[in-house]
């Protein structure tokens, strides 16, 4: 922490960035009293609740922009494309683990039907004892063991909750205990991968783990939460895997030209969402395709939409409640990942001058990476938490334009690879928007248009940014 | 040193020049008659059955399309000659697409806004256009409207203008920054025209019945009115696309298209050789936009009507995609690049896929990402043994659906049919949903075998020369004097 401390405070004192939080600590108070004359007590206080609740998804999309910009230089358009891979593969395991199999099994024992449905009601065996077995392999025979049988059991307790509980059975049941413990898997080997000691692994193994019980065994929602969490797990780490390969693969050749890469990531965008309508989802024991304009299908939210939650006589969606307080739990995660990791310092080496970097024995192109596929998985990570109870941009293929627009004006704002100065510039936009939605909501989709428009004539390196020397 | 290769330099020359533009030399003519192909002496018997059994399509399909690809056409020319030559890669060019759409059907059905408030200054029914009057005139046998000309080269020069005043704004802008705020304009645009300045752009964004400048003939015999009209607008869109390229051409090679490539590769460099870089970088903003006004306003004719979907990113970015396509920074590139993608996305894979509803984006992307990915010069520019293949395919493919039809070498198909055995390894839709099944899925078939083919069989005749003769044979240029 003391580092980081002294990172900010070193900062500061340049003038720029000294004068933008003057401004900005003057702008709160004058902002809070203008929307308690402007409109009713309730009004306003709604108004503020939102704009941090949208504000933690903002940051959350546009942190994962910075980071990749910060580190490889790049402007990824992808980001929207990403962003709706990351919620269509999660409605996908959503229901490919979950309706379908208890339509299958339990109401027509016996009868599965096609070498589809049984690829898919046998893959969370297959992904729980593949997991054990590359435990066995990577940390020897004695961890193997243990871990069978404690990731069995625990499976078996899952079980138990989920048929309690959640209202789901038989062979169901079975497939979804498996599927959540097998996530445990995907998490010690991406751990592995970017790079964290052997003793944080087992750490955040236990937490992990203790995390699925606790949410679940108190049972105040409707859906299991340790269900959601593989899902959520699971989609980023496919998100993830998906852009690092594009990254390590398409995009190494034209590194250092940025107008290519704008080009060739917004292509990749159009790629992912175009190909959507070839794949097929499965839903309560068929196989349906998303049309362009059907947003008849979409992802169950953890608790029903229409679920209130009272704040300071406010009331407010429970959902987005939920998705702001997550949102801002992987904010500060990726923040100590970045400042306190060694993955986390390479990935700050490689920003300030990837040459030296690879000079001092840094792996590069793998920091470059993990940058990547740390900043899309954030973006898949904000499209499951919004789009179970945002309606506005609705479930179709093209819903990912918004966010990238959001993001791009959120990082111009804040900064370009200034992280803290993302984070803030995320409220500052969730608050405007909210508030000048209520005003009118013809003129909150130009908001940020006009941000990016002001900010990159007037102020090119944003509130918190360093500026760059001219060539 | 051979002496016998100096001396033959001065009459292979004018070969050589012919040779290197002979492609473009046969595009233009088939592009410019070809409504009229099936006249000729050896293509005409060749290009009607190809008509007749649905590998090209007929002439009124012809003129569809090549109207579609002759507005994009311009647009794309202008798109290159901002950001291939001068390096400011414009994300947003749908601004200027946009506003030539908007200023000629103002110019055309007027404007006059009821209120204007400048601070305390206010005016009422300010008249900025009054209604154009209709003056139709014969033209090379074509009754056209001629104040529609008049109005489209003013909405051009309007739109020239605003683009100046736009562009002084970005010029200190670079790379990424330019591209972001070129990206975000047309988008404001796009939600002023479409739901706030509802009230003079239209009923719910679209302003309709916009005057034609061909006039609709009256119909005669078996031909509609509405098809004459169609097949005059193609002449009267070709002559403007022939007279755009030309001078989009002429200033890209002049001073001015050097002065631009100049400040592309350095703008320093550029500045302490004495070129002016804001009055060049000004220029071409104010050409590139002229010409793209110019393409709004005749995509108005194509909808009549102008809409707010003419500011959206996919436009911007198509222009982008066949721009690439072709080859950048080149504007014949641009133009041929257009030309061949949108023939190939309206008429082949639209019509071979089925149950894919996003098949033309999903297309443009794959064609952008592997282009620049492989051949980022663009396909006019491609190594040899690519344009080649690609050459081969076109062949391959007019040998093969000839085949299928049973004209030539029917004593083979009767015997063996392609179409019979694809559909019956693959299924109808077998091949990631290609239908095979219709001329247009195997068309796309014999494209991707034709490109394999044609990429690989150099190498297997220079393989079995080699076995023949056993010596490695020479391919090289044509050499009058051996």
């Amino acid at each position: 922490m003391k580092n980081y401390v002294s990172l900010k405070t070193r900062d500061l004192k340049q003038k720029d960035q000294l004068n933008s939080v003057v401004s900005l600590i003057l702008a709160i108070p004058i902002f809070m009293i203008y929307l308690f004359i402007r409109f009713p007590a309730s009004t306003a206080t709604r108004i503020l609740i939102l704009g941090l609740v949208d504000g933690a998804f903002y940051a959350l999309i546009a942190i994962g922009f910075s980071i990749i910009f910060g580190v490889s230089k790049m402007f990824k358009l992808s980001i929207g494309g990403y962003f709706v891979l990351g919620a269509f593969t999660a409605r996908w395991l959503f229901f490919a683990v979950d309706v379908n199999a208890t339509y299958v099994m339990d109401t027509h024992p016996g009868g599965i039907s096609g070498i589809k449905y049984m690829v898919l009601v046998l893959a969370p065996f297959v992904l729980f004892y593949g997991g054990i077995a590359a435990v066995t392999k990577y940390y020897g025979v004695k961890v193997g063991i243990v871990a069978l049988v404690l990731n069995y059991v625990l499976a078996r307790f899952h079980r138990e909750l989920l048929v309690q509980y959640y209202g789901k059975f038989n062979f169901t049941a079975t497939t979804q205990a498996f599927f959540i413990q097998s996530s445990c898997f995907l998490l010690v080997f991406v751990l592995r991968y970017i790079e964290i000691s052997k003793k944080n692994i087992l750490g955040s193994y236990i937490f992990y783990n203790i995390l699925l019980l606790s949410l679940s065994i108190p049972h105040f929602t409707e859906r299991s939460p340790a269900m959601y969490c593989a899902i959520l797990l699971y989609s980023m780490v496919f998100v993830a895997i998906v852009s690092m390969l594009i990254d390590r693969y398409l995009l190494d050749k034209a590194r250092g030209n940025p107008t290519n890469i704008l080009i060739i990531t917004f292509g990749v965008a159009i790629l992912i969402q175009s190909i959507i309508p070839m794949v097929s989802f499965p839903e309560n024991g068929a196989w349906t395709k998303f049309d362009t304009a059907k947003s008849r299908l979409s992802l169950p939210g953890i608790i029903p939409k229409t679920k209130n939650m009272k704040i300071l006589g406010a009331s407010v969606q429970s959902l987005r409640v939920i998705a702001a307080l997550v949102s801002i739990f992987f904010l500060i995660l990726t923040f100590l990942f970045i400042n306190k990791s060694t993955m986390g310092t390479a990935m700050r080496a490689v920003s300030q001058d990837p040459d030296a970097a690879w000079l001092m024995g840094i792996n590069v192109r793998k920091a470059y990476m993990v940058s990547t596929g740390l900043g899309m998985a954030l973006t898949a990570l904000g499209a499951v938490l919004t789009t179970t109870y945002e309606a506005k941009p609705g479930w179709y293929i093209y819903m990912g334009y918004a966010p990238l627009i959001l993001a791009i004006a959120v990082v111009t704002l804040g900064g370009l690879g200034s992280i803290s100065g993302t984070a803030i510039a995320g409220f500052i936009i969730g608050m405007a928007t909210t508030t000048i939605s209520t005003i009118n909501i013809q003129l909150s989709g130009v908001v940020p248009l006009i941000v990016i428009l002001i900010i990159i004539l007037l102020k090119p390196e944003g509130l918190f940014g360093l500026k760059e020397d001219s060539e | 040193m051979n002496i016998n290769k100096i001396k033959n330099i001065k009459y292979s020359y004018y070969f050589d020049e012919i040779k290197k533009r002979s492609t473009f030399i046969l595009g233009a003519f088939l592009l410019i008659f070809a409504l009229h192909l099936s006249d000729f002496w050896i293509i005409g018997p060749i290009f009607s059955h190809a008509q007749k059994i649905g590998l090209l399509p007929n002439n009124q399909g012809l003129v569809l399309v090549f109207r579609k690809a002759i507005v994009f056409a311009i647009f794309a020319m202008s798109w290159d000659f901002l950001s291939g030559y001068s390096g400011q890669v414009s994300f947003g060019h749908a601004l200027y697409f946009g506003f030539g759409a908007y200023l000629i059907a103002f110019i055309d059905q007027g404007l006059t806004i009821k209120e204007i408030a400048f601070g305390p200054w206010k005016f009422h029914n300010v008249k900025i256009f009054s209604p154009s009057v209709r003056d139709q005139q014969k033209i090379f046998g074509i009754l056209m409207n001629v104040n529609m000309i008049k109005a489209l080269l003013l909405a051009a020069f309007i739109t020239s203008i605003l683009a100046v005043l736009v562009g002084a704004l970005t010029l200190r802008l670079k790379g990424a920054y330019f591209a972001l705020v070129t990206l975000v304009l047309p988008l404001i645009f796009k939600i002023l025209v479409g739901s706030i300045w509802v009230e003079y752009t239209g009923l719910q964004g679209v302003k309709i019945g916009l005057t034609p400048i061909v006039v609709q003939p009256v119909t005669t015999g078996d031909t509609p009115g509405y098809v004459l009209q169609q097949r005059s607008e193609f002449y009267v869109f070709l002559t403007i696309l022939i007279i755009s390229t030309i001078i989009l051409y002429s200033l890209a090679r002049s001073r001015v298209g050097i002065a631009l490539q100049a400040i592309r590769e350095d703008e320093l460099a550029a500045a302490s050789s004495g070129i002016n870089v804001t009055y060049y970088k000004l220029l071409a903003i104010l050409v590139s936009s002229f010409f793209a006004g110019i393409a709004g306003g005749l995509y108005t004719q194509l909808l009549t009507s102008a809409t707010p979907a003419t500011f959206e990113t996919p436009i911007s970015f198509g222009v982008i995609i066949y721009t690439i396509l072709g080859g950048i920074g080149s504007i014949y590139g641009a133009l041929i690049g257009t030309i061949i993608l949108i023939f190939a996305v309206d008429i082949y894979i639209q019509n071979a896929f089925i149950n894919v509803p996003t098949l033309d984006l999903l297309s443009f992307a794959l064609i952008l990402i592997l282009v620049l990915r492989f051949q980022p010069r663009g396909i006019t520019r491609a190594s040899k043994r690519i344009r080649n293949a690609m050459f081969f395919s076109v062949g391959w493919i007019f040998l093969m659906t000839f085949r299928d039809s049973k004209v030539l070498f029917s004593h083979l198909s009767n015997r063996y049919s392609m179409q019979y055995y694809l559909v019956k390894e693959f299924g109808k839709n077998g091949l990631f949903g290609l239908n095979v099944a219709i001329i247009e899925g195997r068309v796309l078939f014999y494209f991707a075998t034709g490109l394999i083919l044609g990429y690989f069989l150099p190498d297997l005749f220079r393989a079995i020369r080699l076995k023949v003769w056993g010596v490695w044979p020479s391919i090289g240029n044509f050499d009058p004097t051996r």
